[in-house]
Parts: C-alpha cells; sequence; structure tokens
C-alpha cells in the first residue's frame, strides 16, 4: 500500500501543493486529470526521480521520501512504455530479475507465467520495434509485473491506443491486476476508460488533488465545476437552493426543480447529459420538468446528443438513436425536458 | 551506386598500393657485396655476416681477409676495392692520407675497450692475481706482453694508457713487443704473465684480469669504410645501410664489442630548429655526421620566423639554422646564441618556364609586358625581404616590377612550386632552391655583387645541454666536408664560382 | 460546398515532383562530383612526365627507396596517434557528454562554449597556445617535465587530441541528447543504480553515435597539421605524420611527393571510413 503526506514540489512550470491521499493493498487507483495537471511529475516523484520539498512517501509502511529509485521496489511503466531497444522481449522482461540475481530457473518460470497470462509467449525473441502498440504494452507490463513490485504506476497507459483495442486493454489489465493482486496506480486523461478498471479515483487539477472518490462518487457527485465538467457532466447551472427546491439564475422564466439538498444557499446544480429525458412537446410531466428548444441534432453513433435552449441556458441530452427516432427530433423543434431529482447533484453547500 | 563505387576506388587503390609494393621487391636483383676483413675481425665478420643474409636474401658479403698492413696496402696500390672492416680511427689513417677513403662513408659499429688479460689456468708465471691496472708493476706480474707498431691502433693506445697512468716507467723493463695476433697465444701458453689487448681477442685460453680505464686512452672503433674506388650498386647502398643501424650493432656484443660511446649519448639527441628551404642539405648533413660521430642531430623544419617563435617560447633546443641572418640577428638580440658561422650562400637567380618561352635574360626583361612574375612576400619570406635590395642593385625598381607581379608566396618553395605548376612565368629565387627544379626549369644568373648575396647562418643556442657536441656540429658544417655536402645540394659555397653562374 | 478546382491528373503531379527531384540532386552531384574531380585531377597528375629525366612523376616517387621508407613510416605514425587520439577523446567525451546531456549546470553555456573554443581558433594559433602552456606556464612545464611533450611524438597526439575532442563530445551530447531518459528510469525503477543505468541502457543506445565520434574525431586528427608543427615539430622521421611530411616535400619542392600523399590520403581514408561504416550498422548521425 501507499500513503502519500503531504507532497509538494515546484518543477519547471509544474507546482504540486498538498499531495494527500492513499492506495490500500491490491486497490486499483486511478489518477485523472487533464493533460499539463503535474500528474507525470507526481508519479516521478512516487518513483523516486525527483525529491519533493516537501512531505513523505511511505511504501507499506516504510518511509520511502529518501530512498533511491532502485531501492523503493516500485514498477514504472511510461507513456510510451520505453521498452529497451537493444534487448529481445524476453531480456526486457527478466531485466528486473536478472538485477536481483534470481536462480535462472525462476526467471524462466515467472516468464513463462507472465507471458502466457497476457498471451505473449510467442513474442519473446522480437525485438521492441517489430511489435504493435497492444504487443508492446503488455511486453512493458510483464517486465515491470516479474520484479514483484510493492506498487505498480502506468502513466497513460491506453494514450497511444485506437478505441476498441482500448477496451479488451482495460479488461485485460484489470484482469492481471487482481490475478496477480498488485498494488496499482493508472494515471489518465479519459475518465471514461478509467471508469471500467478504478476502484477509487483521484482527480488532479493544477496541481493539486480535488477530489477523491468511487468511480460512481466522482461520476454522480462531482464536488466542482472542474470535476464535473471533466467528467463529462455538462449541465452545470448556478441557482438558489431553497427548502429543497432549486431556483436556477439568470433565466427570465422560473425553471424550478426539486433537489436533494442539505442545506438553502447559493450553490451549482448538475445533472448528466444521459440523465436527462426527453418528452414531445406539451406532454405533461408533474416533476422538474420544463419547455425549451431543440437548437443541435449531433450524431454521436450509437447516441445522439440534442441542444436544447431554455431562455438563455443551454441543456445537454444523450439519447439512443431509437428514442431520436421515435420522437422525430428536428433542429427548431419545441421540446419537454426532464430533471429527475434523483440525477440532480448540488455543488457548493 | 556510390556505396560500390568507393568499394571500387578502394579496390583499386589497394591493389596499386599491392602492385607498387611488388615491383619494389622485384627491383632486387642478387649480388655480391666485397668487404675487406683486417684479421683480427673474423668473428666479428662473422656475426654481422649471419645478421645480414637474415635479412637480405638476394645480397651477400663476400669476405676478403687480410692482416691489417697487407690489407692497407693493397687498398691504398688500389688493388683491391669494397667495404673495408677495421679498428680505427688509427688503422685507417694510412689509407684515408692516400686519398683512397670515401668521404663520409664512415660508419661506427661500436667501441672496443682495452683489457689485461692472464691465463685462464694457474701456471708459473702468475702467482697473484693483475685486479687493477696498477697491478701490473707488481713483483709477482714477471713479464707483460703488449702489441707492436705495426698494430696501430692497439699498439699506441696501450701506450697512452700506461703513460697517462705513470706506469711505463715502472714496467719498461718487463715489457715487450709482438704482433697482436700473438699476444693471446702468449698469455695462454704462459709465456707471459699478462698482456693489453681489445676485448674481442680474448678466448677461453686467457680470462680478463680488468679493464683498462677509457679516460686513459682515446676510444678504438670498430668501424666501416668504403674504398674510394667501390662502385656504389644497390648491394654495397644496403650493405652501408645495415652498418649503420642497431640490428647490425646489437649482435657483436657477444663478440667484444661495446656500444659507441657517442651513440649513448645520443639517446639525448642533438636538435635543430632548421629554414624548411635548407632541409635537402641539412638531411645529408645530419646523416654524415652520424655516420662519422655517432651524433644524432634531429631537425624540425619549419618557416624560420615560426622557428624563432617556438625557441622563444620553448626556451630549449641546442642548434638554430635560419634561412637569412636577420632571423639569426634577431635570436642574437635575444641573447639565445652563442656561437654561430656563415656556412652556405643563398644568391638570388631568375628562375622561367623550361625553354624561356618568354625570353627573358636579365633583370629587365621582367619589367617586359605580358610577363607574369611571382615574388616572396616581403614580411614572410626571406627572399621577399631580399628582393628589392637585390633588384635596386642592379638598377631596376621594385615599383617598376610590381606591374608585372601577379602573386606573392609565403616561403622559397612555394615559389620554385609555382613555377614548376605554370601559376607564374618567371620568379626571382634563390640559387640553391632553383637547383632543385632543374628537371622543369630554366635558370637565368645575374653578376654577384657584395649587395646580391645573403649568408646562411648556423648558431648554437644557449640553451644547449650538449655544448661540446654541437661545437662538433657547427665545425663539421662550417668545414670542408660540410661545404661539399651544400655544393651537392646546390649551393654556392664559394663566391669565386656560383652554383649558376652568369652568362656574358 | 463546393470543392475547389485540383488538376487531378496524376501524371502532372507526378512530373512536377520530378523536376524539383531534379534539381535537389543537382546540387548533390554537382558538389560530389567536384571534390572527386579534384582528387582524381591529383592522381591523374603523378602520371605525367618529368621532361627532363622522361620518367612519370608517380614511378619517381615509388622508385626513392628512401622517400618509400619515409612515407610508411608517416602512414604507420599517422594511423597510430589519430587512432590513439580518437581512442582517447571518445572515452572522455562518453562520460562528459553523458553528464552535460542528463545533468543540469548553472554555468552550463559557459561549459558549453569552451568545448567548442578549441575548434574555432585557428589551427596553427591552438598549436602556437598549447607551444605557450606547455613551456611558458607553471602547471604546463611541469607536465612537460614529467610527460615530455613538446617536439616528441606524445606531442602529436595532445595537439591532436586538442582539436579534434571536440567533435566527439558534441556528437556525444547530441546522441545522448536523443536517447530518452526514460530508459533509464524505468531501468532504476527495476533495480538498476544509476551506473549500472548508464552503463546497460544509456551506452548500448548510443552506440551509434560513438561510432559516428570515433570517426569525426580520427578524421579530423588525421588531417590536421598546424598544431602538430608547432607543437610536436616537423622532424623527419620522427614526428612526421603525413600531413606534416606532405609539408615538409612542397618545401623541398618535391611537389609529386607532396601529390602522392594527397592520393595516397584519399585511399588510406576512404578505406578507414568504409571499415567504420560496417562497424557503425545502420548509419550514423552527423
Amino acid at each position: 500500500m501507499i500513503e502519500v503526506r503531504g507532497l509538494g514540489i515546484t518543477l519547471g512550470e509544474f507546482n504540486l501543493k498538498d499531495i494527500n491521499f492513499t492506495v490500500l493493498e491490491q486497490e486499483y487507483a486511478v489518477i485523472l486529470g487533464p493533460t499539463g495537471s503535474g500528474k507525470t511529475v507526481l508519479v516521478e516523484c512516487i518513483v523516486g526521480l525527483h525529491k519533493p520539498s516537501h512531505g513523505s512517501i511511505h511504501l507499506d509502511g516504510i518511509d520511502v521520501t529518501n530512498l533511491k529509485p532502485e531501492e523503493r521496489h516500485v514498477a514504472y511503466v511510461p507513456q510510451d512504455y520505453c521498452l529497451f531497444p537493444h534487448m529481445t522481449v524476453k531480456q526486457n522482461i527478466e531485466f528486473g530479475m536478472r538485477r536481483q540475481r534470481l536462480p535462472e530457473n525462476e526467471i524462466n518460470d515467472t516468464v513463462k507465467k507472465l507471458t502466457e497470462m497476457m498471451h505473449i509467449q510467442g513474442l519473446l525473441t522480437r525485438h521492441p520495434l517489430t511489435l504493435s502498440g497492444g504487443e508492446k504494452q503488455r511486453a512493458a507490463l510483464c517486465r515491470a509485473l516479474a520484479v514483484k513490485p510493492r506498487l505498480l504506476l502506468l502513466d497513460e497507459p491506453l494514450a497511444a491506443v485506437d478505441e476498441r483495442t482500448r477496451e479488451l486493454m482495460c479488461r485485460e489489465l484489470k484482469t492481471v491486476q487482481r490475478e496477480l493482486g498488485t498494488t496499482t496506480i493508472h494515471v489518465s486523461h479519459s475518465f471514461e476508460e478509467t471508469l471500467a478498471v478504478a476502484d477509487k479515483i483521484g482527480v488532479f487539477e493544477r496541481g493539486q488533488i480535488v477530489q477523491v472518490g468511487t468511480p460512481h462518487d466522482i461520476f454522480r457527485r462531482p464536488n466542482s465545476d472542474f470535476v464535473a465538467g471533466f467528467t463529462g457532466s455538462e449541465n452545470v447551472f448556478s441557482c438558489r437552493i431553497d427548502q429543497n427546491m432549486c431556483n436556477i439564475l439568470n433565466v427570465s422564466a422560473d425553471i424550478k426543480l426539486r433537489v436533494d439538498a442539505c442545506s438553502n444557499g447559493d450553490a451549482r446544480v448538475v445533472i448528466r447529459p444521459e440523465d436527462i429525458r426527453l418528452h414531445p412537446a406539451g406532454t405533461s410531466i408533474a416533476d422538474n420538468s420544463f419547455t425549451g428548444t431543440i437548437s443541435n441534432v449531433i450524431n454521436k453513433g450509437a447516441l445522439y446528443k440534442i441542444l436544447i435552449q431554455t431562455e438563455g441556458l443551454e441543456w445537454s441530452a444523450l439519447i439512443s438513436r431509437r428514442e431520436c427516432l421515435d420522437m422525430n427530433i428536428e433542429e427548431g423543434m419545441p421540446i419537454t425536458v426532464e430533471a429527475p431529482v434523483q440525477s440532480l447533484h448540488v455543488i457548493g453547500l | 551506386m556510390i556505396g560500390s563505387f568507393k568499394r571500387i576506388c578502394n579496390t583499386l587503390g589497394i591493389i596499386a598500393i599491392l602492385a607498387a609494393a611488388a615491383s619494389c621487391n622485384a627491383a632486387y636483383s642478387s649480388e655480391r657485396v666485397k668487404v675487406l676483413v683486417s684479421s683480427e675481425l673474423k668473428s666479428q665478420f662473422r656475426v654481422i655476416d649471419t645478421a645480414f643474409s637474415k635479412k637480405y636474401r638476394k645480397t651477400s658479403l663476400d669476405p676478403v681477409v687480410l692482416p691489417l698492413k697487407q690489407l692497407q696496402k693493397q687498398v691504398n696500390a688500389g688493388k683491391q676495392d669494397g667495404i673495408i672492416l677495421t679498428l680505427g680511427p688509427k688503422d685507417i689513417t694510412p689509407i684515408d692520407k692516400a686519398g683512397k677513403l670515401a668521404v663520409g662513408s664512415q660508419v661506427i659499429l661500436g667501441d672496443v675497450p682495452l683489457v689485461v688479460i692472464v691465463p685462464n689456468k694457474s701456471c708459473q708465471v702468475t702467482k697473484g692475481g693483475v685486479c687493477n691496472f696498477n697491478a701490473l708493476t707488481m713483483k709477482h706480474v714477471a713479464s707483460i706482453a703488449i702489441g707492436d707498431l705495426d698494430s696501430a691502433s692497439v699498439g699506441t693506445e696501450t701506450m697512452n694508457a700506461l703513460s697517462k697512468a705513470k706506469l711505463w716507467a715502472k714496467v719498461k723493463s718487463k715489457t715487450q713487443r709482438m704482433p697482436l695476433e700473438k699476444l693471446v697465444d702468449a698469455v695462454g701458453s704462459c709465456k707471459v704473465s699478462a698482456a693489453i689487448v681489445t676485448l674481442n681477442q680474448v678466448t677461453s685460453r686467457v680470462k680478463v684480469a680488468c679493464y683498462v680505464d677509457p679516460k686513459l686512452y682515446e676510444p678504438i672503433q670498430l668501424l666501416a669504410v668504403r674504398s674510394t674506388g667501390t662502385k656504389i650498386t644497390p648491394g654495397v647502398d644496403r650493405a652501408i645501410r645495415f652498418l649503420s643501424s642497431k640490428a647490425a650493432r646489437d649482435p657483436l656484443f657477444d663478440t667484444g664489442i661495446r656500444e659507441h660511446k657517442a651513440i649513448k649519448m645520443s639517446r639525448n639527441s642533438l636538435f635543430m630548429f632548421c629554414g624548411a628551404g635548407l632541409r635537402e642539405p641539412a638531411t645529408k648533413l645530419i646523416n654524415t655526421f652520424r655516420k662519422k660521430t655517432g651524433i644524432r642531430v634531429e631537425a624540425t623544419f619549419t618557416g624560420s620566423g615560426c622557428l624563432l617563435a617556438q625557441i622563444t617560447i620553448g626556451q630549449s633546443g641546442d642548434l638554430y639554422m635560419p634561412g637569412e641572418e636577420w632571423y639569426m640577428n634577431q635570436a642574437k638580440a635575444r641573447g639565445y646564441v652563442t656561437d654561430s658561422k656563415i656556412v652556405t650562400y643563398f644568391i638570388p637567380v631568375i628562375m622561367v618556364q623550361k625553354g624561356n618561352p618568354k625570353k627573358i635574360h636579365s633583370l629587365k626583361d621582367l619589367l617586359k609586358p605580358g610577363v607574369r612574375v611571382g615574388i616572396g612576400e616581403p614580411k614572410a619570406a626571406a627572399i621577399g625581404d631580399f628582393t628589392p635590395k637585390f633588384l635596386k642593385a642592379n638598377g631596376v625598381s621594385m615599383q617598376a616590377l610590381k606591374k608585372n607581379v601577379v602573386a606573392t608566396f609565403g616561403t622559397a618553395p612555394e615559389l620554385g612550386n609555382s613555377i614548376k605548376l605554370g601559376a607564374v612565368d618567371a620568379t626571382i629565387q634563390w640559387d640553391a632552391v632553383a637547383s632543385w627544379y632543374l628537371d622543369d626549369v630554366d635558370v637565368i644568373a645575374v653578376p654577384i655583387t657584395k649587395k646580391t648575396i645573403s649568408p646562411v647562418p648556423l648558431g648554437i643556442l644557449k640553451f644547449t645541454k650538449h655544448r661540446d657536441e654541437a661545437l662538433k656540429f657547427l665545425e663539421f658544417v662550417s668545414g670542408p666536408e660540410g661545404k661539399a655536402i651544400f655544393k651537392s645540394a646546390g649551393h654556392t659555397i664559394d663566391l669565386a664560382h656560383p652554383r649558376f653562374p652568369a652568362q656574358k | 460546398m463546393l470543392e475547389p478546382k485540383v488538376k487531378t491528373s496524376r501524371s502532372r503531379g507526378t512530373v512536377r515532383d520530378l523536376n524539383l527531384r531534379l534539381i535537389l540532386s543537382t546540387f548533390l552531384f554537382v558538389y560530389v562530383g567536384f571534390v572527386l574531380m579534384v582528387f582524381i585531377s591529383n592522381a591523374l597528375w603523378l602520371g605525367r612526365e618529368n621532361q627532363v629525366t622522361h620518367t612519370r612523376y608517380i614511378t619517381q616517387v615509388i622508385q626513392d627507396q628512401e622517400m618509400r621508407d619515409g612515407l610508411w613510416f608517416s602512414i604507420k605514425l599517422s594511423l597510430e596517434t589519430s587512432l590513439i587520439t580518437s581512442v582517447i577523446a571518445i572515452l572522455i567525451a562518453i562520460p562528459s557528454a553523458y553528464a552535460l546531456s542528463r545533468y543540469k549546470f548553472r554555468l552550463f553555456s559557459f561549459l558549453d562554449t569552451v568545448i567548442d573554443l578549441p575548434i574555432v581558433v585557428p589551427p596553427l594559433i591552438g598549436g602556437l597556445a598549447l607551444l605557450i602552456f606547455f613551456k611558458q606556464s607553471t602547471i604546463g612545464n611541469a607536465i612537460n617535465n614529467v610527460v615530455p611533450i613538446v617536439f616528441t611524438k606524445t606531442g602529436i597526439v595532445v595537439a591532436q587530441f586538442f582539436v579534434a575532442s571536440a567533435f566527439s563530445i558534441r556528437t556525444l551530447k547530441a546522441t545522448f541528447d536523443q536517447i530518452n531518459p526514460r530508459f533509464e528510469a524505468v531501468a532504476r525503477s527495476l533495480g538498476c543504480t544509476s551506473w549500472q543505468a548508464m552503463w546497460r541502457i544509456a551506452l548500448p543506445l548510443a552506440k551509434n553515435g560513438i561510432i559516428a565520434g570515433l570517426v569525426m574525431t580520427w578524421a579530423r586528427a588525421l588531417g590536421e597539421f598546424g598544431p602538430i608543427m608547432m607543437l610536436a615539430g616537423a622532424t623527419p622521421g620522427k614526428t612526421d605524420v603525413l600531413s606534416v611530411a606532405a609539408f615538409l616535400s612542397m618545401s623541398s619542392g618535391r611537389v609529386e611527393v607532396s601529390i602522392a600523399i594527397v592520393v595516397l590520403m584519399v585511399l588510406v581514408a576512404t578505406a578507414t571510413l568504409i571499415t567504420f561504416k560496417k562497424l557503425g550498422g545502420q548509419g550514423y548521425i552527423w
């Protein structure tokens, strides 16, 4: 397990402040954040390449802040995998074990086991330059896991990979991690891919962790505009909460929505696009509904994104193609929008 | 495509080099070289012959062994010619006096020490040992034998040693003279108690009691010289070069020949700063000097000015021979030079293309329109500095010539190369340098006056650590042998007989 | 939306490309041709005859035993010293360039400039500077007393090293810059000390750069003349590498020997460059 306490470091234009988080044994944690937020710097600090100016890092209870990288037992898989180009795949995977001077048969056994698990046993004599992206990633994983590390660090492992392979790889990563039980930190800028794998997500913004929680928490209960925007909750509006009723501000006509709020005051209200229900105009819905005009219909393949204008606010809804056809959705037509109570989330109270 | 082209060039180049190497070997033909060996040096010759035949398979040494006196007579009479192997230097003086020695052909193979020998078994005559030279005066040394006057070096040096050690008076009465060959026998058969011989004569019948202190006598050397009547064939050339090399000297050690003292010293050889234009004569001088005295001189060749800079910064070295007196004066002004002498002269001449297409017969002809003239750069080359003075002394103005000057050159050789390569029609150049190019140019000489000669000096630097040897070199270069070498390199050494006499 | 009119004829597009290719290739071939012509004309000149003795210049050179011995000595000396210089230069350049590439120095630009200084200074002046250092300064003089450098064979190596080592450092720095430091980071995370990471990862990956650096340094060291003359002297039979031998022949008016040396050096250089290239494998960073 790994505990980061109060870590701070300034490196060039990256400024990390007061990073605190914990990843438990065998947990799969994801650090999520936009490009340039300093995620890689954090990873490099954990690997041991930079010395933090404040704070400490503890691995399995041991304070490793002052230890060199080779003493920490943290396996690092960078972006583009960095397989050693002048060695074969087998030599790459064996590399860490040879440094530990393990006996020959133990090395061979581990290599066999790992490569079979990742289905790359046929690539052992190949050179990294000749491998595909997916093969490289698996080889890099084998290399990292071969040394039975305390912690596995994956820096954007799925960034260079196409959509379909990404899904497959996500599943594979999770399977392997569960089988071997390695504590893992996976760094990413895409929340979609991480939903499937993460046990815990920490959202990173400009050098600080702004929210930690399960994927469900992050997804459905973002604690800031930034987190909401980053995770795809596009409908974020300012409002005033009064007795569980939310008055959305800056709107000429009244849009009052019922919410579950713990107190009163000025806040922001969020609802995910796919939670918005659309009904043909004129349908009367009891709760939390209002009328609007469809301003844009965007084809996203299996889903359609509908942009609705209601007196100066733009709502975004995500519906299936079937629904779209059934309701004859067209630009310019009026539509009834429903925002169910259970899907509304309040930020800032 | 470029790759394979390069490969072809590469292969052709290798083939060319191999062919050249093969043709060199093919140029050898077998030959017998006559060597006249003084009879006491038979074993020395055998050792040299073995080493020589290992190196050269097609050339062989043909010995003629004669007692020294006969050898001298026959060479002087012209009856025998070849390479002479003998002790010296006194043994070859008679041949030298008769003028039968080729100048500068002498090679020193080593020094032969004088030793005192006693019988190798106990006999009546030896009742005690002879542990040092002075012991010869002791009573138990009953009789001593020394070489007679016919044995030249050995005989004379033995006398010198005994006199210098103040022993002669005391041992005169018990000393007898006999021919060299008989000395060892006399001791071996116990006829005398001791004898003084050279180390190479020692056999197993006698043993060496002690060495005679070298300070007491002039060194006796093992020499190889060439008689004047010997034709210099490739075989003879090879033999002489071999004798000058370490390969000939090393095996002689076991026959009693020791390393020549000067060679030992020459591990620190003399270092000379020499002007680039004097390279040919300098190299010959150095080689001849080494063969004659065994003293090695190393020379570095650059522009005289550059040399002065190196001397100034380096503050080391033994000799300086710049192309012009001006540089020597500079060095003297800085206090670097202790002795110097004029060793040769540079006289300006006109160099023109072969066949003299532009019909230039005098300095005034250089002013003709259409004549492309090259001169030395005034500040860089000695000849460049000298040219205006030369012109003025002959009534031609530098200004007038300038119209025809198409290029100036930084050194004398560059000037010469420019004519050879056709870049200019005429140049004003030193006679000695011009003589290198006689295959490709014609030379027009101008009558000499005092103002038109440039003396070349050789000086000893104050930093030298081998002043004696440096002086020897200075004497050699400024002496008749040095002058002869300069002459053969195309220099004018005698102002009455310039290299290129002016046409009337 | 309307598509802009585009000449869709495929053949016309290819022709335009061919023109550009022709023009650019011409520059290349003109340069290569010029270099080749210069060297070949020298080789051909040797085949010409001397007007008086009616022997070809080349035969004159080959048949002169002393000159052959001298040239052979010069070739051996040139190869020996330039190879020694290159090896020493590379051995010093590898750690220096690694440090320069991987570590941050406050005086980085200063260090960078100083490294290039020996190349910028005219070679003859560089030689003069070396001479002054070894003879006129306390430290230099002390060194020269322990290890004789001025006017010796060692001086050749020192002079060559002074002007050519910058090439090694530059080439190797570029090489190490190109090698992603993440490789070494991964190696360290797998248990390598920083020494092992450099030895097992950075150096093998730098192999091509090392060979390129060796070649460049060797080429520069072989062709060097001025500093050698100033520091080691131009002593035939002792310090006359090929370049100095050419100068000495020129100074004696024996132009044909100098030309022969030109041709010889080109052949020797070609042979060595081809060998190096074979060893270098994939080709080098220049």
